[in-house]
C-alpha cells in the first residue's frame, strides 16, 4: 500500500509540472526579451545633452544636495569660453554615482534645474566589482549627437552605447 | 522738523556720512540714553540712536535687507527693510501708521513698531519684486547660491511669481576684475556695499558706480583692473553673486563645506578667519570677527593665501645631498645625518615662522641639544619684535583706534600688516594725525604729515617730534624693528606707546621663546641657566651666543654647521653678500622648510616640514596676543610638523626635551640691538633700500599658486624725477648694477619715493644680493623704445 | 493790472549787464540793506512778505531760514538753479535774463542768514545761463557787491557757480548737495535735514533761484508790500511756464491768484481753434493732472492743493484732444526711467519697468492686463517707498492720467494703432 501511495503521490506531483506545459508563459528569456516596465519607472541614469551637443549639466551640486542616500558628488569648474563643456559659465568636470547606494528615488531629477540628470527605464544593474557600481562622467552622458554624426553612423540607443568599463559592459 | 537726531550707526561703526559731517550740536539738558519703544506689541528699551532695524534684530525678529551693514554707515538705498511705525514726529496724531526703512530710521520714545503688518508686507514684497526683475536668475551656476540673501529674503518675504514679462536687461557677466573679483553686473542689486566698503573702509575708491538709474552698474573706475590689498572682503558683504572670489569660484557650495575656526599666519596680525573645507581641500577663508585684532576684515594675503597646502612645489619626503645632489631619503636617515653633522659646532637662524610651542622645544634643542647660545630668529632687518624687550612701552592693535598722534616710522603698515593700516585710515580720516617717516612714502590713503628723510637721519627728525608727542594725548609709533640703538633711544625718548609689525608672523613667540642668542625662554637672563638646567634635565650654556650676523661671519670658522628653520637668509638677510658666503663655507647646512628655497638647494640635509593651517599650536600676535591655531588640513604626507623634527632631533643628538617650561623668577633680561648705519654709504648711483611688500615674498606667499597673478616681476620703484634724468618710462626694463651683482627689474614710477632711491621689494630672489648703490641702466635698448 | 516783479524789464533791456540792471534800481536793496538794517531785520522783512519757496514744495522761505541752528559752524546758502522739470522753463529765462536780482536776493540772503558761502547750482545743460551767470558774478565781484567788505560794509560774501553734469536727481535738496561735494548726485536720507547737516555737514538752506530772486524787491519795498500781492497765504507773483497746444507758448509773471483760465486762455493765447483742451499738467511730469472743468481754479499753492494737484515748478504742459493720454503717459514714463538716480530700489527698477509696459503700449504692443500692472506699479513706487520725492512724483501724473483716462489705457491693451488718436482726422505724429 506504501509503495502505490508513492507512485500516486509522484504522479500527482508529475502531473503538477505536465499541467504547466500547456498553461501560458510567465518568464521571458532575459536579457535576450525584456519585460515592458511602467512608463515612470526609475532606473539608471544619465546625462543628458542639449541639441547642440553641449551637456545640460551645469555643475549646480543640486542634485548632491537633494540625494537622501549621498550617493552622488559633483565639482564643477569653469567653462572654457572658446571651447565650452556646457551654456554658460559652469560644468560639472566631476560627475559620480555610487549606484550601490543609489536608491532610485528620483529626487535628483526633480532637483535638477536643467533637466539634465534623467532616470531611464533600465534597470540592468549588474557587476563583478564594487568599483563597477561606482560610475562617473563618461558613462553617463549620454553620446555627443555631433560626434554620432561626424563618426558616420548615427547613435542606436542611446544607453546601449555607453562607454566601456561601465557594468554592464559587453 | 530737524528735531529728530540724526541718524547714527551703531557703536564701532562708523559715523553716518563720510563727509566732514560733526556731531550734532549739544542740547542741553542731555536727552536720556535709552529709549523705549514697542516691537509688534511687546515694549523694549535701547540705547538711543539704536536704528530700528538693529533693534528689531536684537530682540530676535526676522527683517530682511540688503544695503544696511553692522560694518557699514547706513543708506537708505535697497528700501527692503520696511516695517509699519507709528508715532510723533514720525507720523501726525491722528495719522495712521506709516511704512518706513528700519535701517534709516533710530528708535525713539513711544515708537511703535509692528514688523509684519500688512502694509510692511506688501511693501518688501513690491521691492522684491522689483529687485527680480533685471537679475537673471542664474542662481544654478552662480557661487552664492545657498548662501544668498536674495535667495533667502525672496523665499521668506517675496512674490510667490512675478508679475514682470518684459525684457531683463543685459550687463557683462563674469568679468575677472583684477586677480581675485569676479564681477557679475547682471545679479547685482545696487546695495552699495562694496561701494560704500570702499569709501569707508579702505578710501581705495576701487569700486564706483557707474551710469544712472536701472542702468547702473558697479565697476572700477575708468575699467581697470582693481587693485587693492582688501579686495575678498567685497565677497562676504556683497549680498547676492555679484562679487564672487576667483580661486574660490565653483570650487564648492556652501552646504558641502566644513567651517573651522582658525587664526592666519601670513602676518602677525592674526587675524581671525573661518576655514571652508570641503572634503580634505580648503576652498576659501572668511571673516572672524576679532575687534582685537582684525577689526571685522582680512586681507587678500589672508584670504586667498592658502595655496601653499596644496602647492605643487611642496617638500615631501627628505633629502640628503649625495654626490652633489639632493636625492629623497627615509626620515631616519635624514635625522641621523642632520644629528651627526649638527653635533660640532652648530647655530641655529630662523624660527619666527614656528607656533610658540615649536620655539620652545627649538629653544631647548639648541641649548640641550647643541648646547650653544649661538640661535637667532631675526634672519631679516627686524631687530627686535617685543617692545618690552628693548625697553620700550608695547602697544595694542587696537590702540591705534584712540591715538591722536601717529607715528609711521619708516614702516608700512599697509605691506607688513595690512588689516592695521585699514584702522589707521579709518581713524586717520577723523581724529589722528599721521606722520609719515621716512625715505619712501608708506601712508597713501589718508591724511598724513610726510617727512622725508634718509635712513640714518631718521633718529634726529624723531627726537624733533617731541614737542609733537608732548602735546598730544595718547601718541603711538609704529616702527618695524628696522635699523639699531640709535633709532631705538630716539623712539624711547618720546615715550610713546610702540607697535611692531613682524617681519616672520610668529617672531614675537620666538624671542619669548629665548630664540636670540642674549636671552633664555621668557627673556631669562643667561645666569639663570642653572635653574633651566634643572627643569630642562641637562646643562644649559649660560655664555652669550652670537647673533645672526656674527654666526654667518664665523661659518667655515668655529661655526662648522648652520642648522636654519624656516629661514632663507639668502632672500631676507640685509647683507646678502655675507649671507651668500656664509653659506658657501659653511661646513654642513640643514634646511628645515616647506620648499626647497635658495638656501635648502645648499644644503646637506633638507627636512620637509609641515606649515601653517597643517599644524596644531599657539601664535603670538604682533602685540602680544596669543591665539589657537589648527590642524585644518594634514599638508604633504612625507613632511612633519617642525616640533616633530625637533623631537627626532634632540633623540638622535641624545636629548630629551622637557615639555614643561622652566620657571624662573628674575628681571627680564633687554635684548642688545645692533648699532646700526649712522652714515650715508658713499659711491655713485641711486641708493638702494629694500621694503617689504605684502606679495612678494614672505614664507608661503612667495611659492602659492592662488597669488601667481599678482606676484609679478621684480619692480623697481623711483622717483619720477630721477627716472626722468634717467630717461627711463613706466614699465621699463632695467639692469640695477652694484659692484659684481646685476638684478633685472622693471622701472615703476612713484612720487613717494624720495629722490635718489631706488626701492625694491624684500624678500625677492636676488634682491638681497645688491649693495647700498645701485646704478640703473636700461637692460637693452630695443626694450625700451618697445 | 498785470504786475510784474522779477520779469520787470528783461524783454527791453539787457538786465544782465550791471549797468542797466543798476540804473533799474539794482543792487540798492544790498546797499540799504547792508548800512541800514540788521541781519535779523532783513530776515524779518521775508518773514513779513510771506515768501514761499517756488521750487515746489511752496514752503515758507523764512522757515527755513529760521531752522538754522546757531551753533557757531558755518552755514552755506546753495540756490538751485538745477530746472529739469519737463515744462519748466522759467529758471532759465531768469538766469539768463536777470541774473543780477538772482545775486543780490542771494547776498541779501546770504546777509540775512549770516550764510559762509553762497553756491548757485545750475543745470547741467545751462551752459549759456552757466557763462552768463559767472559774468554776472565776476561784473559784481569787480564792482564790490561780492568779495571782501562788500560797499565798504563789514560784510563779506563769496558766490561760487557751479554747473552740474546734467541730472533731474540734483534738483533734490540733498542730491544737490552730493553733486556740489563733487560726489555723485544721488539723495541723502533724511534726517539729518540739510539746515541741521547739509553740505559738508554744515547747515545749509536750499532756496529756488525764483525765490531767491523775490528777495531784493522785498528788501526794496519791504516785506508787507510783498505781502499785499495776490493772496494772503501766497504771496508775490510767479513766473508760469506755459508749453505744449496753446497758441502763444512761453513765460508769464502772472499775480498769484490769477485764474488758471486766464492764464491759459488770455496770455497764453489760449488753445489752437477747433481743438478742445483735454488736461493740463501744472508742474511738469511731477503733478497730478487739471482736467477741463478745474480751469477756473485760482494758480496758489493752496488752491491747487486743495484739487489734489499742485503748483509746482508752473510748469503748464497743456494738452488737446490729439494727446493720447498712453502717449503723455509714456513721454513722462520715459523721462523718468532716463532720470532715475538708481539708488533705492522701486525707483530704479520701477521706472524701467514702467516704461517698458508703456513702450509696449505706445507700440501697439499692449497685453491684457497691462493697465492694472500700471496700477500696481504706481502704487510699488509711490507711497513714500523711495528715498527720496522724485519716487512718488514719478507716479503721481501717471496714476491721475489712469484715474481720468482710464478707457484710453485699456483701449491701448489690444495692440495696434493708437485707438484714441487714430479716431482723429489728423494725425498728430
Amino acid at each position: 500500500m506504501a509503495a502505490l501511495e508513492r507512485v500516486w503521490a509522484l504522479g500527482r506531483g508529475l502531473g503538477t509540472t505536465f499541467g504547466y506545459l500547456f498553461k501560458p508563459r510567465t518568464t521571458v528569456d532575459y536579457p535576450e526579451k525584456e519585460r515592458p516596465v511602467a512608463e515612470r519607472f526609475r532606473g539608471l541614469h544619465i546625462l543628458d545633452r542639449h541639441d547642440d551637443g553641449l551637456e545640460k549639466c551645469v555643475g549646480c551640486e543640486l542634485c548632491q544636495a537633494a540625494c537622501p542616500a549621498h550617493c552622488i558628488t559633483v565639482e564643477a569648474a569653469e567653462n572654457a569660453p572658446d571651447a565650452p563643456t556646457s551654456p554658460g559659465e559652469r560644468y560639472a568636470w566631476r560627475y559620480e554615482i555610487d549606484l550601490l547606494r543609489c536608491i532610485f528615488c528620483g529626487f535628483c531629477e526633480e532637483a535638477c534645474p536643467t533637466g539634465a540628470i534623467q532616470l531611464t527605464p533600465r534597470h540592468d544593474l549588474i557587476g563583478f566589482r564594487r568599483s563597477e557600481f561606482e560610475v562617473d562622467k563618461r558613462w553617463l552622458t549620454v553620446p555627443d549627437p555631433r560626434r554620432a554624426t561626424a563618426a558616420g553612423p548615427a547613435a542606436s540607443g542611446g544607453a546601449g552605447e555607453r562607454a566601456p568599463g561601465g557594468p554592464i559592459a559587453g | 522738523m530737524s528735531s529728530n537726531p540724526p541718524a547714527q550707526s551703531p557703536a564701532g561703526a562708523r559715523p553716518a556720512v563720510d563727509g566732514p559731517r560733526p556731531a550734532a550740536p549739544a542740547v542741553s539738558p542731555p536727552p536720556p540714553a535709552t529709549v523705549t519703544c514697542t516691537i509688534d506689541g511687546k515694549p523694549y528699551t535701547f540705547p538711543r540712536g539704536t536704528l530700528i532695524v538693529n533693534a528689531v534684530r536684537q530682540v530676535g525678529h526676522p527683517i530682511p535687507y540688503y544695503c544696511y551693514h553692522q560694518k557699514l554707515a547706513p543708506v537708505g538705498a535697497c528700501r527692503v527693510c520696511m516695517v509699519s511705525v507709528l508715532g510723533a514726529p514720525l507720523t501726525r496724531p491722528g495719522m495712521g501708521p506709516i511704512v518706513t526703512t528700519g535701517c534709516t530710521t533710530p528708535v525713539f520714545e513711544g515708537l511703535e513698531i509692528e514688523t509684519m503688518s500688512e502694509a510692511a508686507k506688501l511693501a518688501r514684497k513690491q521691492v522684491l519684486q522689483f529687485l527680480l526683475i533685471n537679475h537673471p536668475l542664474d542662481c544654478p551656476v552662480c557661487d552664492k547660491g545657498g548662501e544668498c540673501d536674495l535667495q533667502d529674503f525672496t523665499l521668506g518675504y517675496g512674490p510667490g511669481v512675478s508679475e514682470f514679462a518684459e525684457r531683463k536687461i543685459l550687463r557683462r557677466k563674469a568679468d575677472d576684475l583684477g586677480p581675485f573679483l569676479v564681477l557679475d553686473q547682471e545679479r547685482c542689486i545696487l546695495c552699495q556695499r562694496c561701494v560704500r566698503y570702499e569709501n569707508e573702509v579702505t578710501g581705495e575708491q576701487n569700486l564706483v558706480l557707474k551710469e544712472r538709474g536701472d542702468r547702473t552698474v558697479i565697476d572700477t573706475g575708468r575699467g581697470e583692473p582693481y587693485s587693492g590689498y582688501f579686495s575678498g572682503n567685497n565677497t562676504e558683504l556683497c549680498p547676492v553673486g555679484a562679487l564672487t572670489s576667483r580661486t574660490y569660484r565653483f570650487k564648492a557650495r556652501p552646504w558641502d563645506v566644513r567651517p573651522v575656526a582658525t587664526v592666519c599666519q601670513g602676518c602677525a596680525v592674526g587675524c581671525n578667519a573661518t576655514v571652508n573645507l570641503r572634503g580634505d581641500r580648503i576652498v576659501r577663508l572668511l571673516l572672524r570677527d576679532n575687534p582685537q585684532t582684525d577689526g571685522g576684515w582680512l586681507c587678500d594675503r589672508g584670504r586667498y593665501g592658502f595655496g601653499h597646502t596644496t602647492a605643487p612645489a611642496r617638500l615631501d619626503r627628505p633629502l640628503i645631498k649625495r654626490n652633489g645632489e639632493l636625492v629623497a631619503a627615509s626620515w631616519e636617515d635624514a635625522v641621523s645625518a642632520a644629528a651627526a653633522g649638527l653635533r660640532q659646532g652648530a647655530a641655529v637662524l630662523g624660527g619666527g615662522r614656528l607656533t610658540d610651542e615649536e620655539a620652545l622645544l627649538l629653544s631647548q634643542l639648541v641649548r640641550v641639544g647643541l648646547k650653544t647660545n649661538d640661535v637667532d630668529w631675526r634672519v631679516g632687518y627686524q631687530t627686535f619684535a617685543a617692545p618690552e624687550a628693548v625697553g620700550m612701552q608695547g602697544a595694542q592693535i587696537g590702540d591705534i583706534d584712540g591715538a591722536d598722534l601717529v607715528l609711521l616710522c619708516d614702516t608700512s603698515l599697509l605691506e607688513e600688516a595690512p588689516v592695521v593700516e585699514i584702522r589707521l585710515r579709518r581713524s586717520a580720516g577723523r581724529n589722528t594725525s599721521v606722520i609719515d617717516l621716512g625715505p619712501v612714502r608708506n601712508f597713501r590713503h589718508g591724511p598724513s604729515r610726510r617727512i622725508a628723510c634718509a635712513p640714518e637721519d631718521l633718529p634726529a627728525r624723531i627726537a624733533a617730534l617731541t614737542p609733537d608727542f608732548q602735546a598730544a594725548k595718547s601718541p603711538l609709533i609704529v616702527w618695524d624693528g628696522r635699523g639699531g640703538e640709535a633709532l631705538a633711544e630716539a623712539i624711547r625718548g618720546l615715550g610713546a606707546r610702540v607697535l611692531v609689525p613682524a617681519e616672520f608672523n610668529n617672531a614675537r613667540g620666538a624671542e619669548i621663546a629665548g630664540l636670540v642668542p642674549d636671552a633664555l625662554p621668557g627673556y631669562h637672563r643667561l645666569d639663570e641657566a642653572a635653574v633651566f638646567s634643572k627643569a630642562w634635565g641637562a646643562a644649559v650654556p649660560s655664555a652669550t651666543g652670537r647673533h645672526t650676523q656674527a654666526i654667518l661671519a664665523a661659518t667655515g670658522g668655529d661655526v662648522q654647521a648652520l642648522y636654519l628653520v624656516g629661514a632663507n637668509p639668502l632672500r631676507t638677510f640685509p647683507d646678502g653678500a655675507l649671507a651668500a658666503a656664509a653659506l658657501d663655507r659653511v661646513g654642513f647646512l640643514v634646511v628645515q622648510d616647506l620648499f626647497l628655497t635658495e638656501a635648502a638647494h645648499r644644503a646637506d640635509v633638507v627636512l620637509p616640514a609641515l606649515g601653517p593651517l597643517e599644524k596644531e599650536g599657539h601664535v603670538t600676535n604682533m602685540s602680544g596676543v596669543r591665539q589657537a591655531v589648527r590642524r585644518i588640513v594634514s599638508g604633504p604626507s612625507g613632511a612633519k610638523a617642525d616640533g616633530e623634527i625637533f623631537r627626532l632631533l634632540a633623540a638622535a643628538l641624545g636629548a630629551t626635551l622637557a615639555d614643561v617650561p622652566a620657571e624662573v623668577a628674575s628681571e627680564p633680561v633687554r635684548l642688545r640691538l645692533p648699532a646700526g648705519s649712522a652714515s650715508t654709504p658713499p659711491g655713485e648711483g641711486l641708493r638702494l633700500i629694500v621694503r617689504p611688500a605684502l606679495f612678494a615674498g614672505g614664507g608661503t606667499a612667495a611659492h602659492d599658486p592662488n597669488f601667481d597673478p599678482v606676484r609679478g616681476g621684480t619692480v623697481v620703484r623711483l622717483h619720477p624725477e630721477d627716472a626722468a634724468e634717467l630717461q627711463l618710462a613706466e614699465g621699463d626694463a632695467v639692469h640695477l648694477q652694484s659692484g659684481g651683482t646685476a638684478l633685472r627689474a622693471v622701472v615703476s614710477k612713484d612720487g613717494g619715493v624720495a629722490r635718489g632711491y631706488a626701492v625694491l621689494a624684500a624678500h625677492v630672489a636676488g634682491v638681497q644680493g645688491l649693495g647700498p648703490r645701485v646704478r640703473v641702466a636700461p637692460a637693452r635698448a630695443e626694450v625700451t623704445v618697445g | 493790472m498785470i504786475r510784474r516783479i522779477l520779469t520787470e524789464g528783461i524783454d527791453e533791456f539787457d538786465m544782465t549787464r550791471l549797468d542797466v540792471y543798476r540804473s533799474r534800481g539794482g543792487y540798492q536793496a544790498l546797499a540799504k540793506a547792508l548800512r541800514t538794517m540788521s541781519p535779523d531785520d532783513v530776515a524779518d522783512e521775508v518773514k513779513t512778505s510771506g515768501l514761499r519757496g517756488r521750487g515746489g514744495a511752496g514752503v515758507a522761505a523764512s522757515f527755513k531760514w529760521s531752522t538754522l541752528p546757531a551753533d557757531g559752524r558755518p552755514r552755506y546758502l546753495i540756490l538751485n538753479g538745477d530746472e529739469s522739470e519737463p515744462g519748466s522753463f522759467s529758471g532759465r529765462m531768469l538766469i539768463q535774463k536777470n541774473p543780477h536780482m538772482i545775486i543780490e536776493g542771494a547776498l541779501l540772503s546770504a546777509y540775512a542768514c549770516r550764510m559762509a558761502r553762497v553756491f548757485i547750482y545750475l543745470r547741467g545743460e545751462f551752459y549759456e545761463g552757466a557763462e552768463i551767470m559767472r559774468r554776472a558774478v565776476e561784473e559784481a565781484r569787480a564792482a564790490g557787491f561780492i568779495g571782501e567788505r562788500i560797499l565798504g560794509t563789514d560784510f563779506s560774501q563769496e558766490v561760487v557757480v557751479h554747473r552740474g553734469a546734467g541730472a533731474y536727481i540734483c534738483g533734490e535738496e540733498t542730491a544737490i548737495m552730493e553733486s556740489l561735494e563733487g560726489k555723485r548726485g544721488h539723495p541723502r536720507t533724511k534726517p539729518p535735514f540739510p539746515t541741521a547737516a547739509g553740505l559738508y555737514g554744515m547747515p545749509t538752506v536750499i532756496n529756488n533761484v525764483e525765490t531767491i530772486a523775490n528777495v531784493a524787491p522785498i528788501v526794496a519795498n519791504g516785506g508787507a508790500w510783498f505781502a499785499a500781492i495776490g493772496p494772503e497765504k501766497s504771496p508775490g507773483t510767479k513766473v508760469c511756464s506755459v508749453s505744449g497746444r496753446v497758441r502763444r507758448p512761453g513765460n508769464y509773471e502772472i499775480e498769484m491768484g490769477t485764474p488758471l483760465r486766464e492764464l491759459i486762455e488770455e496770455h497764453a493765447g489760449g488753445l489752437e481753434p477747433g481743438h478742445e483742451l483735454k488736461f493740463i499738467l501744472p508742474a511738469g511730469a511731477s503733478s497730478a493732472l487739471i482736467q477741463p472743468k478745474n480751469l477756473d481754479v485760482s494758480l496758489d499753492y493752496d488752491s491747487l492743493g486743495a484739487i489734489r494737484s499742485m503748483l509746482g515748478s508752473a510748469g503748464m504742459l497743456v494738452c488737446d484732444e490729439r494727446d493720447c493720454a498712453v502717449h503723455v503717459a509714456y513721454l513722462g514714463a520715459r523721462f523718468y526711467h532716463h532720470e532715475s538716480c538708481g539708488k533705492c530700489t522701486p525707483c530704479r527698477e520701477g521706472t524701467g519697468w514702467t516704461e517698458r509696459v508703456l513702450h509696449r503700449m505706445e507700440h501697439g504692443l499692449g497685453r491684457s492686463g497691462d493697465t492694472r500692472r500700471l496700477e500696481e506699479l504706481c502704487r510699488g513706487i509711490g507711497g513714500r517707498k523711495c528715498l527720496c520725492l522724485l519716487g512718488d512724483f514719478s507716479v503721481t501724473y501717471l496714476q491721475s492720467a489712469l484715474a481720468n483716462f482710464h478707457d484710453e489705457f485699456e483701449a491701448h491693451e489690444h495692440g495696434g494703432p493708437c485707438p484714441v488718436t487714430a479716431a482723429l482726422e489728423v494725425s498728430v505724429r
